[in-house]
């Protein structure tokens, strides 16, 4: 993979940081509260749901840094943030511009991940749960 | 400053050009222009206060000399100018206003002229000053010129009751509007800091530090908590596990509580695995996001494939490959080409296409990567039913584990031997306890946790609120400068203030005395805190009413002097009809002093004040002297220089 131009740092509006921490805080412990091990997969979550929603907003308020791009697995999450960017702009150059990747990747998330509060801490039963019969209602 | 000479260029009455030399010698420093009533001595006198500052020709008619405009056709150009030679601090400067008037029907009454001044350093070399009336104010301030550049018939105001012109004089020979305007600036950047701190302020730290220490007083009882239910459960495990020795010991309870020991071994193993099968789920459900990503990866592909059969992305055509063909000069069918050719061509095109050998290798690495993501795709929700499935069967299994541990207690109870039920409630009890014991430690642990949170936020806070504090601190401090900054001006100013008061005061009651004739009847001269000038006779009375016009402009003048000698600048004293209303001993005291207390003199006078008194005691220190004399067929008046028998 080339480097990343720019940033390589993920970032998420400040405004929703909680939930990114509610979601993967101490979730070793408490994996049924915290059913995220990290705010890492708690992005790629968030940002599936937004391209399943078919909705990007930019990050417009003030923004926050929470891990860096070496975090995403190579065999799972760089390829699957690949084929989303390339179907989201069919430009195939975009394979060697990680920071256009990014920033679509986080625009998604910008917006899939209100939909994970919704769907996971909204909701009666323990967000772990929650998570299990999204996968299961989406099958 | 000494005025060297001036050049006239039909200004008023003086047509064509018409110039006049200043005596500059120390011991020959005066300078007559001789002139009756109307022969153009204010003019002259306007001449240097219009060429240097712009002033004093407003309101007296036409500035252009007339015989010259009327000699002008319209549309034809009259040249005006007055052109000053000065020596200042060692340089030689020429100061000039001029301005070419295109005649028209008008008579043109406000005329913009050019002021230049340049400089001549003792080496010769002449540069024009780039910031002029700057440069003419430094060597003497506009609002200073009255007290060099004066009418003698008005001198006399200075004296009359509750004039502010006194004041103003002081305040401006001092330049203290300088001093004023850094007192006013200071004041005004210690209100605005003031302003900010005021703004900033707040109890914000008090109420996060108070905050803080409430948190830590509750997690220090937490983990006091947290020890002695530590202990508790411990010491209940242990009277459980008496009482469980007990009944294995007991005939009639030995079966029962071997089963339920089974039981216990069952549901922790069990509980065991629940968390082991639930930390599995968790990384299942964590990869299983790409349950979302069938339809972009389907249009990826598609997007994929669409290049490389447009043959954007070379597929599978390795550069090396199509470098031996370019250099074999043969296709891959077998057929030879050449240079330029239409194969060669195209495979040039492939060669450059294939330069973005990234952008394959990318391209293939992800075609891979997406067909392995429908795979775990596929995997994931397999294994996460099945555990699921697993856990469903654990947990069904620990209900049924934990009803026949009920049944065992119930047959404990009943059985007929009293130590046996009593042992069973005893076990009840301590299981009841022990088991509200576990359930408030795990809420113990959890509120430790939560006040740990709670206790990093508050530290972030109180980090934001300390620098804040800080930021108030340097602010005050700044405030506190600038304000100290501007009582030191202030007091500095009054205290000046003062000081030069008293130095005026002094000077002026010392030139008074010289120049009154009656000096045994004046005894004092005051100038009060309110800038009253004021003359004591020898009964100790005030007598400023009752002094006559002479001494009235002795007095005025006396306060001039003492004010040129004290501002510390070195000007000519210009005096228009100087001694208009002197006459008598005054006449000859003022004569006989006034080339002492300045360095340069220069007079117009009427021929009524050049009386034997004034010409005896002034001819001596005079280097020039200049008869204006006005043509009365001409309207025009020409300067002639007076020579010496």
């Amino acid at each position: 993979m080339s480097s990343v131009k720019g940033s390589d740092r993920v970032s998420i509006e400040e405004n929703v940081h909680d939930i990114y921490k509610s979601l993967s805080e101490k979730s070793a412990q408490n994996p049924e509260s915290a059913p995220f091990l990290l705010m890492k997969d708690v992005f790629m979550w968030a940002v599936v749901i937004g391209v399943k929603n078919g909705k990007r907003r930019p990050l417009t308020e003030v923004k926050r840094e929470i891990f860096r791009w070496d975090q995403f697995s190579q065999d799972l999450d760089v390829p699957a943030l690949r084929a989303i960017a390339i179907a989201e702009t069919g430009d195939v150059e975009l394979l060697l511009r990680e920071d256009e990747i990014l920033r679509i990747a986080e625009e998604f998330a910008n917006e899939g991940i209100k939909q994970i509060k919704k769907e996971l801490l909204d909701q009666p039963a323990k967000a772990l749960w929650n998570l299990v019969d999204i996968v299961r209602y989406q099958q | 400053m000494k005025l060297e000479y001036i050049r006239l260029i039909n200004f008023r009455q003086f047509h064509k050009e018409q110039l006049a030399d200043f005596s500059t010698a120390d011991d020959l420093n005066v300078t007559v222009f001789h002139g009756l009533n109307g022969a153009g001595k204010t003019s002259l006198f306007i001449a240097i206060n219009w060429c240097l500052y712009e002033e004093g020709g407003a309101d007296i008619g036409m500035l252009v000399n007339k015989k010259a405009w009327a000699e002008t056709a319209i549309g034809e150009t009259v040249p005006m100018v007055v052109t000053i030679g000065f020596i200042h601090r060692g340089a030689r400067y020429i100061a000039e206003r001029a301005v070419m008037l295109k005649k028209a029907e008008n008579v043109p009454l406000n005329l913009k002229a050019e002021f230049t001044l340049s400089r001549t350093k003792k080496t010769g070399d002449t540069k024009p000053e780039p910031n002029p009336i700057g440069v003419m104010n430094a060597i003497l301030p506009s609002n200073v010129r009255p007290y060099f550049f004066f009418d003698g018939e008005k001198m006399d105001d200075l004296t009359k009751a509750g004039s502010t012109d006194v004041q103003e004089a002081v305040r401006n020979i001092m330049r203290l509007p300088a001093l004023e305007r850094a007192e006013s600036h200071l004041q005004q950047i210690a209100d605005e800091f003031r302003r900010e701190v005021k703004k900033k302020g707040s109890h914000e730290l008090e109420t996060l530090i108070t905050h803080e220490q409430d948190l830590r007083e509750q997690k220090e009882k937490a983990l006091k908590r947290r020890e002695e239910l530590k202990e508790e459960i411990r010491i209940g495990r242990a009277q459980i596990e008496d009482i469980d020795a007990k009944l294995r010991g007991s005939e009639a309870a030995k079966e029962l509580q071997k089963r339920r020991d089974s039981i216990d071994r069952y549901i922790q193993d069990n509980e065991i695995r629940e968390k082991q099968i639930v930390q599995i789920i968790q990384k299942l459900t964590n990869r299983s996001y790409t349950i979302f990503l069938a339809e972009s990866c389907k249009k990826a592909f598609e997007i994929l494939d669409q290049k490389r059969e447009r043959g954007e992305i070379p597929s599978g055509i390795r550069e090396q490959f199509i470098k031996d063909l370019l250099e074999r000069k043969i296709c891959v069918c077998g057929k030879p080409f050449i240079e330029h050719d239409e194969a060669f061509e195209h495979l040039r095109t492939l060669l450059k296409r294939s330069s973005s050998k990234d952008i394959e290798n990318e391209v293939q690495h992800l075609t891979g990567n997406i067909r392995l993501l429908s795979l775990n795709t596929e995997t994931q929700i397999s294994e996460l039913n099945q555990r699921s499935k697993e856990l469903a069967q654990l947990k069904e299994h620990t209900e049924r584990l934990y009803a026949e541990s009920d049944d065992i207690k119930r047959q404990l109870k009943g059985i007929s031997e009293d130590k046996i039920a009593e042992l069973e409630k005893m076990r009840g009890r301590f299981t009841q306890k022990y088991e509200t014991n576990i359930a408030e430690f795990g809420k113990t642990e959890s509120n430790i946790s939560s006040l740990d949170n709670q206790l990093i936020d508050i530290r972030k806070q109180r980090d934001i609120a300390e620098k804040k504090e800080k930021e108030i601190a340097l602010l005050s401090q700044k405030e506190s400068l600038a304000q100290k900054a501007a009582d030191a001006v202030n007091l500095i100013k009054e205290e000046f203030f003062e000081e030069t008061r008293k130095e005026i005061e002094a000077t002026t009651k010392d030139v008074f005395s010289n120049l009154a004739w009656k000096q045994d009847h004046f005894q004092d001269v005051r100038l009060d805190q309110d800038f009253r000038l004021e003359v004591i006779d020898r009964w100790g009375m005030t007598t400023r009413k009752e002094l006559s016009a002479g001494e009235r402009q002795i007095l005025s003048l006396s306060f001039i002097t003492a004010m040129s000698k004290l501002s510390g600048e070195e000007a000519p004293l210009v005096m228009d009809t100087p001694f208009g209303r002197l006459s008598g001993n005054h006449l000859t005291a003022v004569a006989q002093n006034l080339p002492s207390l300045t360095p340069q003199l220069i007079l117009f006078v009427t021929d009524r004040e050049w009386d034997e008194a004034s010409k005896t005691n002034l001819e001596p220190r005079t280097g020039q002297q200049y008869n204006l004399c006005f043509n009365e067929k001409t309207g025009c008046t020409e300067i002639s220089e007076v020579f010496y028998e």
